[in-house]
């Protein structure tokens, strides 16, 4: 069951279901992509994880109006497949050690070794979800049922820039230093997120990204080149 | 030819002060918080008053802060200062003030500590995403950090001192500071429309019936209320996380009201229960510690005339603005 939700006199949120799920994400991904075409710039559009909210001015539009836009991209989006390009991204990551703060709990959690987790890590590719929370996170599914895990009890109050994650059904990219609660089983060197750049963060919510396990020698040699700057 | 002039040079900030101005907007959709001033009515109001260009940077003083003046310049104090000192001499707030090479400024709270200081052409520093507001958390901003003693404080344009009665024609606003700024002993009341899970929490008419207090725990994130706790949110364990703006008012598992103000997360996994309405957020900004607070429930279509006067009001402010507050 779909619900639309407006509050605060410039809000507008699509709740697509309970709970987070791959069918649930893409069809949000879908809806997203129809409003972007539909609507101008002076709207704001966030995807979370089981809902998008617009922001808008009532002034442009009102909220009746603007239902019935959502209702049409709504419709579209169970006729037409994604009207957009699938960007396709890896990630080199260096597992364990001093960058995977949390892989020992990893393996006590899941009964795997190191080079499982690291090998299930990197077998999938993974949709990325959604971004935010804090600037560039990456919201990444799913996960493979061997690596799901809690969140930590306490969560940190500093994870350094770069560190991946995992949590439940997820896992994740801090592309910058933020608090947080996943678990960390390892860390890239890439420049995720610059906002020096015109485009800080080029990768979109719908796009497929992969991780690849590198090592500390390469960690150096990759250390803070952009994201868009590396091809595997 | 790029100009710059070293306006202020700051001396002692008791509480911390940051550059501010409307904030990024176009990049929620990758997880940057949107900043910018906290009150937005008393920000507009300080470029306003100096004839400034409307959406200049100024500096946000959260407490006391004193600066010498490297340059002649007009300042314009608004927000919860009523006074402002130059050289022992005080002067009214909410009104240009022009102030010469060398004096010294000490800008103290009177109904609130949250204050805003515009300078003559606004403060000069390079965007970054469009704004110059300073997002602490990530250190983004033009300063990307607090404003420290000795920071040099630049703006755009020197004064001609042949266009100064020009300048400070626009007089002064105390009677905006009566009504936009709470005095510590008001009830401040904020207007909320229902939110993502008003129906999920069934005790919500808790919230909107008891008196909630402002804790001692709040920054430019985020206000969190002392009160009575919501029991409804006690088991609903972690939601996923769906978007978050200013004014969600956000129930975490102990039940107790936090308000979401302008360096807001994008995205947020607590239960939310109401949106308060952005003007309300202005006023809740001068809030202090134990400071009585009500929700009121309105609909969403008045949510929409309001917000609209809002949006007038902060695109193109008038010297008469009775009509905002009612």
């Amino acid at each position: 069951m779909i619900r639309r939700i407006p509050s605060g006199g410039y809000c507008y949120t699509i709740e697509f279901c309970k709970e987070i799920s791959r069918d649930c994400i893409e069809k949000i991904h879908r809806v997203y992509y129809s409003l972007l075409n539909k609507l101008s710039n002076s709207f704001e559009i966030v995807v979370g994880l089981t809902a998008l909210t617009i922001y808008y001015d009532p002034r442009i539009l009102k909220y009746i109006d603007l239902d019935r836009i959502v209702l049409e991209a709504l419709e579209d989006s169970e006729r037409f497949e994604l009207s957009f390009e699938r960007k396709e991204w890896i990630i080199p990551v260096v597992y364990g050690g001093e960058f995977g703060l949390d892989i020992d709990s990893v393996v006590k959690y899941t009964g795997l070794t190191i080079d499982e987790i690291i090998k299930y890590h990197v077998s999938k590719k993974y949709l990325c979800y959604a971004i935010g929370f804090t600037p560039g996170f990456i919201y990444l599914g799913e996960l493979c049922e061997k690596l799901i895990v809690p969140r930590l009890e306490t969560p940190r109050l500093t994870v350094p820039p770069g560190s991946i994650g995992i949590a439940d059904r997820l896992t994740g990219v801090y592309s910058v230093e933020s608090p947080g609660g996943w678990r960390i089983i390892g860390r890239t060197p890439l420049k995720i997120f610059d906002f020096n750049r015109e485009n800080p963060m080029p990768i979109k919510p719908g796009d497929i990204v992969s991780f690849k396990s590198i090592s500390i020698e390469e960690y150096y040699e990759l250390r803070d080149v952009f994201i868009s700057d590396y091809h595997g | 030819m790029i100009i710059m002039v070293e306006t202020l040079l700051v001396k002692n900030i008791i509480g911390y002060a940051t550059i501010q101005d409307l904030g990024r907007r176009g990049y929620r959709s990758i997880g940057i918080p949107v900043s910018g001033v906290l009150d937005r009515i008393s920000y507009i109001y300080s470029n306003y008053l100096l004839n400034n260009n409307l959406y200049e940077a100024v500096i946000e003083q959260y407490g006391y802060g004193e600066y010498v003046v490297l340059n002649d310049t007009i300042v314009c104090v608004t927000g919860g200062a009523r006074h402002i000192i130059v050289d022992d001499n005080e002067y009214d707030a909410w009104k240009p003030v022009f102030v010469k090479k060398n004096s010294v400024l000490k800008i103290k709270p009177d109904r609130s500590p949250l204050i805003y200081i515009a300078i003559y052409s606004g403060v000069k520093c390079n965007n970054v995403l469009n704004s110059k507001s300073t997002y602490l958390r990530a250190g983004i901003g033009c300063v990307r950090n607090v404003l420290k003693p000795n920071d040099i404080i630049e703006s755009n344009k020197r004064v001609d001192p042949s266009n100064l009665s020009l300048l400070l024609d626009k007089g002064s606003l105390i009677n905006i500071y009566e009504k936009q700024i709470p005095s510590s002993s008001e009830t401040i009341i904020l207007r909320s429309t229902r939110s993502f899970h008003s129906d999920l929490i069934w005790d919500i008419d808790v919230l909107l019936r008891e008196t909630y207090y402002l804790s001692s725990e709040y920054d430019r994130m985020g206000y969190r209320l002392e009160g009575k706790p919501l029991d409804s949110t006690r088991n609903l364990g972690r939601l996923p996380s769906i978007p978050v703006d200013r004014g969600f008012v956000q129930i975490p598992p102990d039940g107790k009201p936090i308000v979401l103000m302008s360096d807001s997360q994008t995205m947020g996994g607590y239960a939310v229960a109401l949106h308060v309405l952005q003007p309300d957020v202005d006023r809740l900004a001068h809030a202090q510690p134990d400071q009585k607070i009500l929700f009121r429930e309105i609909s969403f279509s008045e949510a929409e005339r309001i917000i609209e006067k809002y949006y007038n009001i902060l695109e193109k402010p008038v010297l008469n603005i009775d009509i905002y507050y009612h």
